[in-house]
């Protein structure tokens, strides 16, 4: 649920990147902080487990427009992959506007991206919410590397809603901003609702 | 059968019955690049329908994971003995059973059995007179002690290979399995705890590559 601050008159928007450990979420959200300019981003905060990292850092997109005269400020964060840390994953999805699902592309990595799957489905649940009526798209990344599954096959596995998707390599930055434009297009097509 | 690399060309033997039936990953040993290796094509006899009307749901033998470049149909080894008259049977695979699917209902594969099928595994085998619910309640536990191993595998590969190598593979990664262990009791009924060691065979079966190392 986006949070209203009347005083800047801005709509803060939550967009958790989500995911199997180590399948590209904060190469994500690092490749999009490091092109966006640092007028209109806040700074890039890590709570750092022992080995996985929460990131997140907030900017205000300025060829956007308004919301109903409100200027609409993207919260973007990732969460922990590791299985023990669902407590933290499950913090992190609170009050999420959109979520965008990083699949490892490699075939070794189907069955962590199933769970991960399923384990999104399960800590929604908790707060009461459903995927489907959440602003949500996947992004299959790592294409680039050799032993990844078809895109038919995670389609299959992991996308039973049909949601957009998209082949990325993050750590080039391909797919990136597309995957943000489209779960951002989402948000915001739900706020103006 | 031989198999080749894809990336540095070294080419391996490979014995049949290891590889699964629908395909699996392995990792080169000299170039550390990762490959699907298929069986040989089994003698099959197929005979060709004369129009194909879907009255039922398609089901596909062979998956669809495919490598972006997958490796190439590996010639015959010129040394083994005579190939047998017919191929060994393939161990126990989850193909699935003609009993399970009711006739005419339309039969969706979970992801989790999809993925036991496209990395040929058996399926979970229990007492015949335990109902779904402790069935259920039993096939997620294994599933979460299996995660919790891969994840241990994901991030301290370099940890587990040293340990394998060195044989101190518990001192290694006790700390990981002890926070695994903690997370695994927090979310596993009592009972199936104490009556079951799917945590152990999941350390067992993917960190220590098929070894009791875990007792």
């Amino acid at each position: 649920m986006a949070l209203i601050n009347y005083a800047s008159r801005e709509i803060n928007c939550k967009i958790v990147y989500y995911g199997p450990g180590l399948g590209g979420k904060t190469t994500n959200i690092k490749y999009i902080y490091s092109k966006i300019s640092p007028e209109i981003r806040g700074k890039l905060v890590s709570l750092a487990t022992e080995l996985d990292r929460t990131l997140f850092f907030d900017f205000l997109p300025v060829d956007l427009g308004t919301v109903k005269g409100f200027q609409v400020r993207f919260h973007l964060y990732t969460v922990p992959g590791q299985v023990y840390y669902n407590a933290s994953r499950r913090l992190i999805l609170k009050g999420v506007d959109g979520i965008v699902f990083v699949a490892d592309s490699q075939i070794e990595r189907l069955e962590d991206n199933v769970e991960s799957m399923e384990n999104l489905h399960e800590n929604l649940a908790t707060y009461g919410l459903k995927l489907e009526n959440i602003p949500f798209v996947i992004q299959y990344n790592k294409r680039d590397l050799p032993n990844i599954a078809s895109v038919e096959e995670l389609e299959r596995l992991l996308n039973p809603l049909k949601v957009p998707y998209f082949e990325a390599v993050a750590i080039q930055g391909i797919g990136v901003f597309e995957t943000l434009k489209e779960v951002a297009r989402r948000v915001l097509r739900n706020l103006s609702k | 059968m031989i198999v080749e690399c894809p990336k540095c060309k070294k080419r391996y033997r490979v014995k049949d019955e290891l590889v699964p039936v629908g395909g699996g990953p392995v990792r080169c040993p000299s170039c550390g690049n990762i490959f699907t290796i298929y069986r040989e094509p089994l003698n099959i006899p197929l005979e060709p329908i004369e129009e194909a009307r879907p009255t039922a749901p398609p089901k596909p033998e062979v998956p669809r994971v495919a490598p972006a470049a997958g490796p190439a149909p590996a010639p015959k080894p010129a040394a083994p003995t005579p190939p047998p008259a017919a191929k060994p049977a393939p161990p126990p695979t989850p193909t699935p059973a003609p009993g399970a699917a009711k006739p005419g209902a339309p039969q969706v594969e979970s992801p989790a059995e999809r993925l036991a099928r496209l990395f040929g595994r058996a399926e979970d085998e229990f007492p015949p007179d335990w109902d779904e619910e402790t069935k259920r309640k039993h096939r997620e536990a294994k599933r979460l002690a299996r995660s919790l191993a891969r994840d241990i595998l994901l991030y301290h590969r370099d940890k587990v290979e040293r340990g394998l190598k060195e044989g101190n593979l518990p001192e290694l990664i006790g700390e990981e399995i002890r926070k695994s262990w903690e997370f695994y009791k927090q979310k596993v009924p009592p009972d199936i705890l104490q009556s079951t060691t799917y945590f152990k065979d999941a350390l067992n079966e993917i960190l220590g590559k098929g070894k009791k190392i875990f007792v």
